[in-house]
């Protein structure tokens, strides 16, 4: 079981987190995880447009030895991110914080990857070298490894 | 299925405004909404917006900060926003998210955001308004 979306306009992420909870049901999952795997795919599919160059996002069931559950490759050409331990961190950019008065002019509020984080049990950041990608896996039944 | 190509409507009430925000919003749209939904009340006036979002299958930071813009845009104009309609799973997400709609009042209805708003509900047993109407035929 996987999916493969190319991530070129808005409407792909639609696609994207749509397949991404259809998937998620199929593996077994409850509505409200598979809702939050669809919002992960959405936060990782969104940033891809707003800031990579020719992305795709991966959904897939994961295979033995990983646990059951679904694994979310988020990966794009673009340049590596300056700071991930800043880019994760609420209300921040990858530079810094992101003023509250620009939330709207820059389409978002620096919450994205920490949502990311917060709804899945392992999350890890690639920077390369080759395409950079991020990679996020929610349990069927659950355990945390967080690593960025 | 609506794909984000829909134009979301804004209905009326009295002094209020309600937008059922349904369907999937690119930032087309979400421009397009808070467009709209700003002439609107600058025509009319508006004293209050309710944004109804029983019709999205899920929010993201994205979304919230939709919603959230818009609240503080018709605030500036001296509109009052509530947003309405999040289901169980959707508040369980925002929050665990760490989201929140920051400074934007929530009811969990309509119902209740009309209420909010001072709009009172029809008393029981009121005449059928219909029955007013020449010719209707109630279907039973
Ligand atoms: N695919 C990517 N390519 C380059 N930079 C990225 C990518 N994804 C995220 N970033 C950087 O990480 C930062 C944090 O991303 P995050 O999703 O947390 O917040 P946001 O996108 O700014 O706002 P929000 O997601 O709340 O709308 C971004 O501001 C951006 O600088
Ligand atoms: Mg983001």
């Amino acid at each position: 079981m996987t999916e493969r979306t190319l991530i070129r306009e808005a409407l792909d992420v639609f696609t994207a987190r749509r397949r991404a909870r259809q998937l998620a049901v199929a593996v077994g999952f409850a509505p409200a995880p598979s809702l939050e795997i669809a919002i992960v795919v959405s936060e990782l599919g969104t940033n891809i447009l707003k800031y990579g160059v020719r992305g795709e996002i991966v959904v897939s069931r994961t295979t033995p030895p990983v646990p059951m559950g679904v694994e979310v490759v988020a990966e794009d050409e673009g340049p590596p991110i300056a700071d991930i331990e800043l880019a994760v961190r609420d209300g921040y950019g990858d530079r810094g914080p992101i003023d509250a008065d620009q939330w709207l002019g820059r389409g978002g509020i620096g919450a994205g990857l920490g949502a990311v984080i917060r709804l899945s049990d392992s999350f890890e950041y690639h920077p390369g070298p080759g395409k950079k990608f991020f990679r996020a896996i929610r349990y069927l039944h659950t355990r945390r490894v967080v690593r960025v | 299925m609506i794909q984000g190509t829909a134009r979301i409507p804004i209905i009326r009430l009295w002094s209020l405004l309600l937008v059922p925000v349904q369907g999937e919003l690119t930032d087309t749209h979400a421009e397009q909404l808070r467009h709209d939904v700003l002439a609107e009340i600058h025509a009319a006036g508006s004293s209050g917006l309710i944004l109804d979002v029983t019709g999205l299958w899920m929010m993201d930071s994205h979304m919230c900060a939709v919603l959230t813009g818009l609240a503080q845009a018709t605030a500036l104009m001296g509109t009052r926003t509530i947003v309405c309609g999040i289901n169980a799973d959707t508040a369980i997400t925002i929050q665990s998210m760490g989201l929140e709609l920051r400074g934007v009042r929530t009811a969990l209805t309509l119902e209740q955001a009309l209420l909010a708003f001072g709009v009172q509900p029809p008393p029981d047993g009121i005449d059928d308004p219909l029955d007013e109407i020449a010719g209707f035929e109630h279907s039973t």
